[in-house]
């Protein structure tokens, strides 16, 4: 079973957690959520803050659906979810302008843009519409994390390659303001800005997933060699 | 049937159970977030409009906008000064909300800009554009660039924001306009509007209740191109501050660019004194000068002087051509090359007995004659009609420069000449061979040159070039008139060689 598979499947409660974490990363592996991806992963801190409103969204409205996925008709379906979602997403905008300024202003329009991301619509349609509110649970956290992960990789690269910095304190300003010069001082400047472009997050996305594909189809060949040595 | 109604009022239940239960939620996390979120956006505010005005002790007095793109103004005070206006303003743009805060100083001008909401989905060109105002290398009108929807945005807040600084008591138009030239200015009158000469209007400038000076606007013709003034004159009609306020029409050559900073500039700092036009746009100079001449006749006209008893600047010039002249009155030259100021010159019995035209003439040469030509005779290779120079070339100051009056009667026929300073050798010998021949004669028509072994160059270009200017100035008096005599006459293009 490939992972597309598993992540189609209706796993276990700790595969519903851990399988979207690696496995079937909605990013690096099902290539879902590619935007806010690209768009808000120029310092780690940003993608931190992104995954994390990411994954609330993302497990209560699976919460909510899986409670409610009796009572929805099935001909508004998808209406309801949009619905539900959307209150999550507003809920959370909310909650970021009164008490996280800086990191809503930083995401910006982005932050709206979860109520029509693909991995949230796709996990209620997927998981939630048929399975019970823990299990549902869990998959929104499995995902939300895989795909903070995902987004936190990304950035890390940007951020170091691209800015020549990683920053901490600017976005999160309850704590104090770090800035760790590692490819660029006050004399030398070794950072690639590119990489902080559009185009060097789609660089940066290409390069990650062909690693992981690489190391995949390395550990299924060592599997299958394995396997053959067993029978014979 | 009643199946399908079932079921239809069950999926509407159920869709607006949600939607309800949906608002239900907004509306309590709303309600428990907007203080925090009003509280915030407060700070920030503030915070924006300390960044725009940094000196401001005292932004206390505010005032709230109903509609348009301003949402508030805060008055920016340091002690009992005014500072300026801090202008918050929000606009929604394709992509996304931007608030912005815009300083706008007493004066009217743009100062400092802050973004204190940028939701879009490219900021940094946005950013760049408001840095760039910042620091003075943008213009807040240049939009152009990575995010020009939302430079556009940020741009009508400004520009919001200039309107309604505009309209505020204390900073009428007219009054950013003064300040120009009296900076203490706190006040202005409306416009007298004035008639008859190159000065169009007045303003009585006043600080507190105190008139401190008269701010005159009037337009000044150069070689190519005429220019609106603004002339400060203070109570007792001495010169406080001069100002270009802008191009009229023409300007091809940049000469109203170089009288700018090198005339009006050391006029301001007292490096030069007003009378002193050479500074390689001498004819706008000069136009610039006849309209602060006029500005302070004016004045004194207004201060209880008698114009009709001899004190008006052109009668006494009026006289070197017409000697029973009584009275003159400013007149508008038509754009003639050359001519500073224009008067109607009445007899004792108020009948109009001719034109005084007052002009400047400045020979036309090259720094290779500048170079040449440092021996007592002028020796030119060149000519033209172009005497107004700037940029590259180089005129000597005195040498070749003359300045002349040229009556002219009602009737278009040639009075008189003189030539008002005969300093230089060059000047003395266009007196003296050109001139003196045309008083004689009275016949200017015949173009004569002056020739002969005394003549150099430089006079017969000077000729050439002042035959052309009095057969402008036979039409400007009557139209038609060399059509109506026999004899050739000189085209514009021929004198100009």
């Amino acid at each position: 079973m490939d992972n597309m598979e598993q992540a189609i499947a209706k796993p276990s409660k700790k595969a519903a957690f851990v399988t979207p974490l690696f496995k079937a990363n909605p990013l690096f592996v099902l290539v879902l959520g590619t935007c806010p991806a690209l768009a808000v992963t120029t310092t780690l801190e940003q993608a931190i803050g992104m995954g994390i409103l990411f994954t609330v969204v993302l497990a209560c409205s699976n919460v909510i659906i899986s409670a409610l996925r009796k009572f929805i008709p099935e001909f508004v379906r998808i209406p309801s979810y949009i619905v539900i979602i959307a209150t999550f997403v507003t809920v959370v905008k909310l909650l970021t302008e009164a008490f996280l300024p800086e990191l809503y202003s930083s995401l910006g329009v982005f932050l709206s843009l979860i109520t029509v991301n693909c991995i949230v619509l796709g996990r209620a349609e997927a998981y939630a519409q048929d399975n019970p509110v823990l299990p549902s649970l869990l998959d929104g956290l499995g995902n939300g994390l895989g795909y903070t992960i995902a987004i936190c990789i990304i950035a890390l690269f940007r951020e170091i390659l691209g800015a020549g910095t990683l920053s901490f304190g600017k976005t999160f300003t309850f704590i104090p303001q770090v800035t760790i010069p590692l490819l660029k001082g006050d004399t030398w400047d070794y950072s690639m800005p590119l990489l902080q472009q559009p185009t060097g997050a789609f660089l940066v996305l290409g390069i990650v997933i062909a690693l992981i594909a690489v190391i995949v189809n390395f550990r299924a060949k060592q599997a299958k060699i394995k396997k053959t040595e067993v029978k014979e | 049937m009643k199946e399908t109604v079932k079921k239809g009022l069950i999926t509407t239940l159920t869709l607006g159970a949600i939607v309800l239960g949906a608002g239900a939620i907004i509306g309590v996390t709303s309600a428990f977030t907007s203080p925090f979120v009003v509280a915030h956006s407060e700070a920030a505010i503030l915070a924006s409009v300390k960044e725009v005005f940094p000196d401001a002790d005292d932004l206390g007095t505010v005032t709230e906008f109903e509609s348009g793109a301003l949402s508030a103004r805060y008055e920016a005070r340091k002690g009992n000064n005014l500072l300026g206006w801090a202008y918050v303003g929000t606009q929604t743009n394709d992509y996304g909300e931007i608030t912005a805060t815009v300083a706008v100083n007493s004066d009217g001008s743009l100062g400092r800009v802050a973004i204190t909401k940028l939701d879009q989905t490219k900021p940094d060109p946005i950013k760049e554009y408001v840095n760039g105002i910042n620091d003075g290398s943008r213009d807040y009108t240049d939009t152009t660039g990575g995010a020009t929807y939302g430079c556009n945005t940020i741009k009508n807040i400004i520009q919001a924001a200039l309107d309604d600084a505009a309209t505020l008591g204390g900073t009428s138009e007219e009054l950013v306009l003064v300040r120009h030239v009296f900076p203490d200015a706190t006040s202005v009158g409306d416009m007298e509007t004035l008639s008859g000469g190159k000065l169009t209007g007045r303003y009585e400038v006043k600080q507190g209740s105190e008139t401190i000076g008269y701010a005159y606007r009037g337009n000044a013709s150069g070689m190519s191109e005429t220019v609106e003034m603004l002339i400060g004159l203070k109570t007792d009609g001495s010169l406080n501050r001069i100002y270009m306020i802008g191009l009229v029409d023409g300007g091809a050559h940049g000469f109203y660019e170089t009288a700018n900073d090198v005339y009006v500039s050391g006029v301001n700092d007292g490096t030069r004194d007003p009378s002193d036009t050479s500074c390689g746009a001498t004819l706008t100079a000069d136009a610039i000068y006849a309209l602060i001449q006029e500005a302070q006749a004016n004045l004194k006209g207004e201060s209880g002087e008698n114009p009709e008893e001899g004190t008006d600047a052109g009668l006494e010039t009026a006289k070197l051509i017409y000697s029973d002249a009584a009275k003159t009155e400013t007149d508008i030259p038509d754009g003639i090359v050359g001519v500073t100021s224009c008067y109607k010159v009445y007899d004792a019995s108020d009948a109009v007995i001719g034109y005084v035209y007052n002009a400047t003439y400045e020979l036309p040469v090259t720094e290779t004659l500048a170079e040449t030509s440092s021996t007592s005779e002028p020796d030119v290779e060149t000519g033209g009609s172009d005497v107004e120079t700037g940029g590259t070339e180089t005129v000597p100051e005195d040498p070749y420069k003359l300045s002349l009056a040229i009556g002219i009667n009602p009737d278009g026929t040639f009075e008189k000449a003189v030539i008002t300073n005969v300093s230089s050798l060059f000047s003395q010998l266009v007196d003296e061979l050109y001139i003196a021949h045309i008083n004689e004669t009275k016949a200017p028509e015949e173009n004569y040159i002056p020739e002969g072994m005394m003549v150099s160059e430089a006079v017969q270009i000077a000729a050439r070039n002042l035959n052309t200017m009095i057969y402008d100035i036979q039409e400007d008096v009557k139209p038609g008139y060399h059509d109506s005599l026999t004899g050739e006459t000189p085209s514009t293009s021929e004198a100009g060689e």
